[in-house]
């Protein structure tokens, strides 16, 4: 089996050799590597294991650890949170939705051709079928108003004269009646 | 517990059988031992890494999926573990720490001081540990375990390729630092 590392491929038989070679030379210079630790040491290290796992795993031990690891960061957030949201004002919006404004936005031969040709109103929804003017009223309804709410000085400088000698004998019949 | 295999020893220790993990320690604490020691350098250091991988076994016991062996898991922790010691700078501190006791207690109360005082007479494990943290492990695990690349890239989730790559790097530099010394 061949690799590549840089120039030339390594095979395993290379691999072997250099490492007898390290071999060879560390057994040269008496290089036997780190001596054992004595033989009490094994035992006494599965005891100071065990202990040190009996600690971690104490009730006192899981505690700590459930409180530093998930109440205490938990209990933070919590109350981060509802001190954000008791000081969260929210920011008014930056775009400016006046009917200026979106006029302003549009492009001025734009706003020409509305001022030359005004947009079609469809008003067949709030006034059917009515083509007149909304404030020119009839002379009747006028004087309805001003009979109703009792203004008949004004009502005889705006009727013509022939008018207001009908209303006259039509409110003195209406008075005999009475 | 002997005649179980690694596999019933594990069911056991999570039907909270602890002797069943004693035994497990018992089984591999000693490649643990060595594996940490050659890539630290420290016997202390390396003691701590031992029990730091079993503590963390055996806490972890719950989410091993057993996709590998109890060996090739417990022996990547501690690799982890060793490598994380290194970047730490735990063995310096280790060292000093060791200073302190042999001037407080005397040396026969301290059987691993003497193992310290041997550690820098090692003329492969200085060359060691002028490699780079990767080639270090690899290094350790090929020329003094005598793992297959295989086994290595379990341990170490590399390919094998890039392993064998690392492993005649680290040869070549263990090799010139040793004809250098001698």
């Amino acid at each position: 089996m061949k690799y590549k590392y840089g120039k030339p491929s390594i095979t395993d038989d290379d691999e072997q050799r250099e490492t007898t070679e390290v071999r060879r030379l560390a057994a040269q210079h008496g290089d036997n590597g780190f001596n054992s630790p004595p033989d009490a040491y094994w035992g006494n290290t599965i005891v100071r294991t065990n202990n040190r796992i009996d600690r971690a795993t104490s009730g006192k031990a899981l505690s700590i650890s459930w409180a530093a690891r998930v109440a205490i960061p938990g209990v933070v957030a919590i109350i981060s949170f509802l001190i954000g949201l008791h000081y969260y004002v929210p920011e008014p919006r930056k775009e400016d939705n006046s009917l200026t404004a979106i006029v302003g936005m549009l492009a001025s031969d734009e706003i020409d051709s509305m001022n030359v040709v005004p947009p079609d109103v469809d008003v067949s929804l709030s006034v059917p079928n009515y083509h007149g003017d909304v404030f020119e009223l009839s002379s009747a309804d006028i004087a309805d108003y001003f009979l109703a709410s009792g203004g008949v000085s004004t009502l005889m400088e705006t009727l013509p004269s022939g008018q207001v000698d009908d209303l006259l004998i039509q409110l003195g019949s209406q008075k005999s009646h009475l | 517990m002997d005649h179980l295999s690694d596999q019933e020893l594990v069911l056991e220790v999570r039907n909270g059988n602890r002797r069943a993990f004693t035994e497990l320690m018992h089984r591999y604490q000693k490649r643990v031992y060595w594996v940490a020691r050659r890539i630290v350098g420290s016997h202390a250091a390396a003691d701590d890494v031992v029990q730091e991988a079993f503590i963390k076994a055996y806490l972890g016991l719950g989410e091993f999926r057993g996709d590998a062996s109890f060996f090739t898991w417990i022996y990547r922790i501690a690799v982890n573990l060793s490598l994380n010691a290194i970047r730490k700078g735990q063995v310096m501190s280790y060292l000093r720490q060791s200073d302190i006791m042999n001037m407080i207690l005397p040396s026969e109360e301290h059987p691993g001081d003497e193992l310290e005082q041997q550690e820098s007479e090692s003329l492969v494990q200085r060359a060691i540990a002028t490699l780079p943290e990767k080639q270090k492990a690899v290094f350790v695990m090929r020329y003094y375990d005598e793992m297959s690349y295989d086994e290595i890239s379990a341990v170490l989730k590399t390919s094998v390729g890039g392993l064998k790559a690392n492993y005649f790097h680290a040869l070549k530099k263990v090799q010139e630092f040793v004809k250098r010394e001698i």
